[in-house]
């Protein structure tokens, strides 16, 4: 009914009868487009996750849209930035589980020199103790390397936690022992604007990606509140 | 450990009790076995991995100081205590569960654990007899005697035989999973929803009693530094 406050039953990570009835599943075939096999020489394998990164990077960085590869039923585009530079593009789960996505794209993680995710979060989400006023946006990170300090962006502080691809890639690669950062961009509007997206330009700015324009045009998913 | 986790010790896990928490009611189980890691000072030995485990990644929820990451699923030792627990940050996905049940449940024979805990909560309201203690127990093994000396009441199954406590995540599914091949006990204790933090207190204390450990003093209690943000961040200045 149109204002009824359906509140959950409880706050722990479950529904009502969520694990009443358990069934085997069978694990799903990806559907490949394009190589599933990694080219020999990646440098740079960058996760792309969340609507605002991706459409800030589909306007602004990606010079060829086209992917190179894909998985339909995954929601996962792989597209080539530069010379051996990859952006993996993830829409959203469809048939896989976050960790099964990071076990069908292993050899392509294996394969890169260095991987790196990015996601994006409200910043309204963001918690610390000593941040009185927050910011229009700010950067944080977390890695599995601690020696790792080439981009220092400040280490998310506890109780923040990230989840969804980035969280899986990060936590494949630390059992992997595969060097990885995860990028976690809070920013207070729901669609990008001039201000808030300073961080994002600076974070790729760091990464050596360049931008093919920065004339963003970001349609926000709906004219509520507008 | 198979395909589920990595580490680079190898431990013999043949004395080693092994706790699980079912997400669950308050997420009590979790804050249990945060109390069982801080106050008896256990180590993590590895992320666990799984395609069903939804994953999470922050930084270490123990030592502020330090920028370690802590991930979903976890295995923290106490080589002295002779004990291994699991801390589930995240849940489990439900069409992958029964594969992760009986995964674990390989792992856990291959690694030979003594004896399993399962740790559950489950909604007070579902109680008929309120008087007395609120924790109860499901085991495969003989504990009778000090399960009845610690106050914990024996679970009742329905009028179909079956075990069904409402709230309790999957604590019943992966008990019978790992009961059929190996020692295992269900501890569950009934709460509402809240400031859980008492309840969790509870819990180790009368876990330590069944496990044998020696119960702890209420000033050798330590909490997490992440609880400190168990109601929240502070209020954004601009409310004033």
């Amino acid at each position: 009914m149109f204002g009824e406050i359906v509140e959950p039953c409880t706050r722990a990570l479950i529904d009502e009868d969520e694990f009443d009835e358990f069934t085997e599943h069978a694990v799903g075939v990806p559907d490949w487009e394009g190589n599933a096999e990694p080219p020999d020489d990646i440098d740079y394998l960058i996760f792309i996750e969340t609507e605002r990164v991706k459409a800030f990077v589909q306007n602004c960085v990606l010079k060829e849209p086209a992917p190179v590869s894909k998985i339909n039923n995954a929601g996962i585009e792989i597209c080539i930035v530069d010379e051996n530079k990859y952006f993996v593009i993830f829409s959203g789960k469809k048939n896989f589980t976050c960790n099964e996505i990071t076990q069908l794209l292993e050899k392509w993680i294996k394969t890169a020199k260095y991987v790196c995710a990015i996601t994006s979060e409200s910043i309204y989400n963001y918690q610390n103790d000593n941040l009185q006023e927050k910011p229009t946006s700010l950067v944080k990170m977390l890695t599995s390397n601690n020696k790792n300090k080439a981009l220092d962006y400040g280490i998310l502080e506890c109780p923040n936690l990230v989840t969804g691809l980035g969280a899986s890639i990060l936590t494949y690669c630390l059992l992997a022992g595969v060097k990885c950062n995860l990028y976690v961009i809070y920013v207070d509007t729901a669609p990008l604007d001039s201000l808030n997206m300073k961080s994002l330009l600076m974070l790729f700015s760091d990464l050596g990606i360049s931008l093919k324009n920065t004339n963003i045009s970001l349609t926000p998913a709906s004219n509520l509140y507008m | 450990m198979r395909n589920l986790m990595k580490t680079q010790s190898h431990v013999d896990f043949s004395d080693y009790t092994l706790i699980i928490p079912s997400v669950s009611v308050g997420n009590i189980p979790q804050l249990t076995i945060d109390l069982l890691i801080t106050t008896y000072e256990l180590e993590r030995l590895s992320a666990i991995w799984h395609p069903a485990i939804v994953p999470c990644v922050g930084s270490d929820p123990y030592d502020s100081n330090k920028s370690d990451i802590c991930t979903a699923c976890e295995l923290y030792l106490n080589e002295q205590l002779k004990l291994a627990v699991i801390q589930l940050r995240s849940t489990i996905e439900k069409k992958l569960a029964l594969n992760f049940f009986n995964d674990l449940r390989d792992v856990i024979l291959h690694l030979g654990f003594k004896c399993t805990f399962v740790l559950a909560s489950s909604f007070d309201y579902e109680l008929h007899n309120i008087s007395g203690e609120k924790f109860y127990f499901l085991s495969n093994a003989d504990c009778n005697d000090i399960m009845r000396n610690c106050s914990v009441k024996p679970l009742q199954p329905d009028m179909n035989g079956k075990y069904y406590l409402n709230g309790d995540g999957f604590a019943v599914k992966i008990y019978q999973v790992i009961q059929e091949s190996t020692t295992c006990t269900l501890l569950v204790k009934y709460a509402s929803e809240g400031d859980n933090r008492p309840d969790a207190l509870m819990m180790l204390r009368r876990l330590s009693v069944v496990m044998g450990l020696k119960e702890p003093l209420d000033e050798n209690i330590k909490c997490p530094s992440s609880w400190r943000f168990v109601f929240g961040g502070p209020p954004p200045q601009g409310l004033y």
